[in-house]
């Protein structure tokens, strides 16, 4: 399976709070960030180019050739394709059919998920993770889409997230809950 | 000259038709080339994924008289060979909906394009046409039907394919297939050079992003044919070290932003 990601999964999970008053809220949600990318450790993601230039906004320009070669060691950095083109046109018309609710407040905006989604169809995506809800819905017409996983069943989790893999126990996993017995007879 | 006694009906005919042509001129290499692509065609072999016609399928010919370009064949299958080569002269003719050449019908190009390469070589066409209607040919390919399609269908651009490579090598140019997901059939690449065939040779069975030069149908935006100019195995492994690296590079000037929320909606206005 082929997985996409958008640029907040990448600035989220990259993340390391500064205020103490944003902090729980910022700190849980890069927990969720690294954990999806933990989880896709050994996948081959797609981190659309389109969704790079939104990683590199607050990156001083003069580091923005490091991040990107950091990024392209990582993700499978599509371009915006003939095909991603026409993907995303076809995007803009599906979304009119949502119900109100689901339509985005503002053209532009659609328009620029609809591109960095249709990158990631066009790479061969089946799954996109986004933390914007409206991302989610759009890509959702189009492949399955998911948010920021809210935990994970490995045991050392955290540890290995801020220390990494190296001399982890190789069962990690937390052991299902056992049925007691009944006493029999 | 008598007849030899018929043992298989005709089916179709194949003609190859040019001026001042002579069966004892043609080389038989082209013969040979214009019968095994309508073949291809009649049985809807695909020949990158099929080795031989199944058994049930194959072509025969029947009634090659002395003096003529005119090869009787027999098959098989003469439904299902009417039925594809019908198909194939609605695709020449522009009948078909462009809309609706599918991977299936894909399959039927590079015989098409086999056999515009045996018209260029007589200077002439081939034309195919049922048994019962030797005059009236299903269709007809000229040293020019094949480009016409392509322009007609095809679309050239650059993009990246995820697949796994299953074979990678070549004696005379560079090939390699890949297994991508969502597409039943192999894809069959060309490789820009000797060292990135090698490369690929050490990635047997492992999953890459090749980029290279795309050939679609447009319609269905089915890849007909890819060339790879280069390929990569991005991974992100020990996520807390990609992390760090990725902070290093120049990730970590986001913990400078005071507003997080505002900033991340920000860049989607």
């Amino acid at each position: 399976m082929i997985v996409g990601i958008d640029s907040n999964v990448v600035i989220l999970a990259g993340l390391v709070p500064k205020t103490a008053e944003d902090s729980a809220e910022q700190q849980a949600l890069a927990r969720r960030a690294k954990i999806l990318l933990h989880d896709l450790r050994n996948h081959l993601v797609v981190l659309p180019m389109i969704a790079v230039s939104e990683v590199l906004v607050k990156v001083p320009a003069s580091k923005h050739g490091a991040t990107i070669d950091k990024l392209k060691q990582l993700f499978v950095c599509s371009d915006f394709s003939e095909e991603a083109a026409s993907i995303a046109a076809s995007l803009w018309g599906q979304h009119k059919n949502l119900p109100a609710d689901q339509k985005y407040d503002e053209r532009i905006v659609m328009l620029a998920d609809a591109k960095i989604v249709a990158s990631a169809k066009a790479t061969g995506a089946t799954m996109f993770y986004s933390h914007n809800r409206d991302c989610r819905t759009l890509a959702g017409l189009i492949m399955t889409a998911k948010d920021l996983p809210s935990g994970s069943e490995e045991l050392f989790i955290d540890q290995m997230l801020s220390e990494g893999l190296e001399d982890r126990p190789k069962g990690t996993v937390k052991p299902k809950r056992r049925r007691s017995k009944k006493s029999g007879y | 000259m008598t007849t030899k006694t018929k043992n298989a009906e005709t089916t179709f005919v194949v003609r190859l038709v040019a001026p001042d042509l002579s069966p004892s001129t043609i080389p038989f290499r082209v013969v040979s080339a214009a019968i095994s692509a309508v073949q291809d065609l009649a049985s809807g072999r695909d020949p990158l994924e099929t080795r031989q016609v199944p058994e049930e399928k194959v072509i025969g010919l029947v009634n090659v008289r002395k003096g003529s370009a005119i090869y009787s064949c027999f098959s098989r299958a003469p439904d299902e060979a009417r039925v594809n080569l019908r198909l194939v002269g609605q695709v020449l003719s522009g009948q078909y909906d462009a809309n609706r050449i599918d991977e299936r019908l894909a399959k039927a190009f590079k015989p098409i394009e086999k056999l515009s390469e045996v018209a260029k070589a007589l200077g002439g066409r081939v034309e195919v046409a049922l048994a019962n209607q030797p005059r009236d040919p299903l269709f007809s390919v000229e040293k020019d039907d094949f480009s016409k399609l392509s322009s007609r269908l095809f679309l050239t651009g650059e993009t990246t394919v995820i697949g796994t490579v299953k074979r990678a090598g070549g004696q005379t140019a560079m090939k390699c297939a890949l297994r991508v997901p969502g597409r039943s059939r192999m894809l069959y690449c060309s490789v820009r050079s000797k060292a990135i065939a090698q490369r690929l040779g050490q990635h047997l069975y492992e999953e890459i992003a090749a980029q290279g030069k795309v050939v679609w149908i447009h319609s269905s935006w089915h890849i007909y044919k890819f060339t790879i100019h280069d390929f990569s195995q991005p991974r992100i492994g020990d996520a807390a070290a990609a992390i760090k690296q990725l902070r290093d590079a120049g990730l970590d000037a986001w913990d400078d932003v005071s507003d997080l929320d505002e900033t991340l909606g920000e860049l989607r206005r």
